[in-house]
This record gives C-alpha cells, sequence and structure tokens, in this order.
C-alpha cells in the first residue's frame, strides 16, 4: 500500500509542477548529407499563439536571447546553428532596436560526423532556452528540452 | 480504498504547495487595496519598508534585469524622481528573483538611478499587488513586470498600469499625468 501512496504522490507532484511551455517542438527534418560526413537538421519549432520570443540576436536592451545548447556526443560534432524565421517584428524602445520572433521558426544544425566513433548514438538531444512575452505580460526565462532520435 | 485515496491526494496537494512554493493567498483588486506594507533589502544592503514612506506618495514599478519594458522605462522612472521629489513623490523599483550584483549591475549602475532598487528575492512581494482577473492560469509572480503602481499617502493604489507592448506608454505619461491630477 505503501508504495501506491508514493507512486501517486510523485505522480502528482510531476503534473503539478510542470512548467507551463509557450514553444512547443514541432520535430525536425534530416537533409540528405552533405560533402566531409556533414549533415543538416531542420528543428522546427511553434511559438503558442498571442506570444513573442526575443530573437536569437543579442540586444542592448537587456533582454534573454533565445539560445539552442546541444547535449555532447561523440558520435558527431555540431559545426553551427542558424536561426530562421516567417514572422520576426522590430520593436523600437527608447533607441534600441528590438526583435522578436512569433509564429514558427526552424534552426539548422550542421553536423559533422566522427569516423572513429564505433558505437553510433543516433541521437540529437537539447535545450531550447527562451524568454516569452504577450501584449500584457512578459514570463520568466524557459528551458524547452527536445530529441531527435534516428538522425540517420 | 476510496478514502485512503482521498488522504493521499489531500496529502500530495499540502506537499504540492510546499514543493512548489505557491501562495494560496489570493491578492486584492486594484480596487480594494490598501497596499500592505512590506520590507525588502536594497541594491546597496539596505533594508526599505513601505512604512519608512508614510505620508509620502511612492511610485513602484516590478521589474526584472531581463526584461525589455522595464529597462526601456528605468530612465523615465528616474526622471519622475527628478521631476516630483520636491512633491511628496518617491520612487522604487522591485527587482523579482535576481541577485543583488546583476540587479545593482544592469539596473541601479546601468540606468544611474536615484531611488533604492529593491530585491523581492521569492516575488512574494510583487505577487501581492496582482489584480486576481489579469490572466489567472499563470503563476502570481508572473503577472506584474514592468507594471507600475502609484501608492497615495493613505497607501490606498491610485494608479496601475499593466503592460500593454501595442501601446506602450515609454515615457510613463499617464502615470505622469495621474501624479499631475492628484497633486
Amino acid at each position: 500500500m505503501k508504495f501506491y501512496s508514493i507512486v501517486l504522490c510523485f505522480l502528482f507532484l510531476a503534473i503539478s509542477g510542470h512548467t507551463q511551455q509557450f514553444v512547443e517542438f514541432n520535430g525536425a527534418k534530416i537533409s540528405k548529407a552533405l560533402k566531409k560526413q556533414e549533415v543538416d537538421i531542420i528543428l522546427s519549432f511553434k511559438i503558442a499563439e498571442r506570444y513573442h520570443i526575443q530573437s536569437e540576436l543579442e540586444s542592448l536592451d537587456g533582454s534573454i536571447a533565445t539560445k539552442i545548447a546541444f547535449d555532447d556526443n561523440d558520435s558527431f560534432e555540431i559545426i553551427s546553428n542558424e536561426f530562421t524565421f516567417k514572422q520576426n517584428q522590430v520593436i523600437v524602445l527608447n533607441q534600441y532596436a528590438h526583435n522578436v520572433l512569433t509564429d514558427e521558426f526552424e534552426v539548422t544544425v550542421r553536423l559533422k560526423l566522427n569516423k572513429k566513433t564505433l558505437n553510433f548514438k543516433n541521437l540529437l538531444k537539447g535545450i531550447l532556452s527562451y524568454q516569452a512575452c504577450t501584449d500584457k505580460q512578459c514570463l520568466f526565462p524557459r528551458d524547452l528540452d527536445f530529441k531527435i532520435q534516428n538522425i540517420l | 480504498m476510496k478514502n485512503y485515496i482521498k488522504k493521499v491526494i489531500i496529502v500530495c496537494l499540502f506537499l504540492s504547495g510546499i514543493v512548489h512554493g505557491q501562495s494560496t493567498e489570493q491578492p486584492e483588486t486594484k480596487e480594494t487595496v490598501t497596499v500592505k506594507s512590506f520590507s525588502l533589502k536594497s541594491t546597496e544592503g539596505n533594508l526599505v519598508s513601505l512604512n519608512d514612506y508614510k505620508g509620502k506618495f511612492v511610485v513602484v514599478h516590478i521589474a526584472t534585469t531581463w526584461c525589455p519594458y522595464c529597462n526601456a522605462e528605468a530612465p523615465y522612472l528616474e526622471e519622475i524622481y527628478n521631476e516630483y521629489k520636491d512633491k511628496n513623490v518617491e520612487v522604487l523599483i522591485i527587482d523579482v528573483k535576481e541577485p543583488s550584483a546583476l540587479v545593482k549591475e544592469r539596473i541601479k549602475d546601468r540606468f544611474n538611478l536615484s531611488f533604492p532598487v529593491l530585491l523581492d528575492t521569492n516575488g512574494k512581494v510583487a505577487a501581492s499587488f496582482a489584480p486576481k482577473d489579469v490572466l489567472p492560469e499563470l503563476a502570481r509572480d508572473e503577472i506584474m513586470l514592468a507594471s507600475n503602481l502609484l501608492i497615495d499617502p493613505q497607501g490606498k493604489i491610485q494608479f496601475m498600469s499593466l503592460l500593454d507592448t501595442k501601446n506602450f506608454d515609454v515615457k510613463l505619461i499617464n502615470l505622469k499625468n495621474r501624479l499631475n491630477e492628484i497633486l
């Protein structure tokens, strides 16, 4: 009986402690292998309706730029990542241009595969860190975990 | 068995309140608010209480270092302080959930502010100002960033602005108009 109590408690705490997210990971597209064992993976993200997040560009207004970080993986090296978006808004606050993203955006990640690795870990894991606002409020920064299996 | 599950859920509810530090206290609406006094440490390490400002008008701005709208308003808060300090008006910034050194560097020193910047380390003071009808689905401490309040000498809220990025009043014209009306 005690076991079930503990399980119930943990389940409840896990649910009630869940941080509300305003960006959703929409999966990935993998481009065909490039030269020199390089591969491009395009990660798609969707920003919740009514919300915007800070752009990936550092700003002089002190806002927290959206960042993406990847877990280490011996099987490949991350060479670059680049944000692309359909909608980008520029708000001028005092003299500073302030860039925000809305709707959807993608991050293109270029990987260089490591030939020497015997056991290929076919998994790309990472965290998107962002800070969201609506027209009426700004929210504390959040981290969104994502992972893609079978990248090759 | 049903009773047992009920008991477990009650205990879990209690525990979840402790674990996540959420206050069950309901904030009042701005129409009914007489602001409860608070005491917070400033970036200079002084304990500052709202009671220290008894008999004065106090402008309170809720901020974080990363809030672009707060940073945009900061120079205009300094302007208000300088323009109205001889008319019995004081200004305070309450920074939410950030360490003192960071706040000192990114707010107090960066904007060369002459008035205190206070540290609401757990966000409870900022949350206590939040009107209960504003986005109730979110945690209370996420409500009030970039908001401005004007508290009168009787401790009543005479003006409250929530963030409105579509009609962003960076120069705090509405707050100034309210000050001019009542002074």
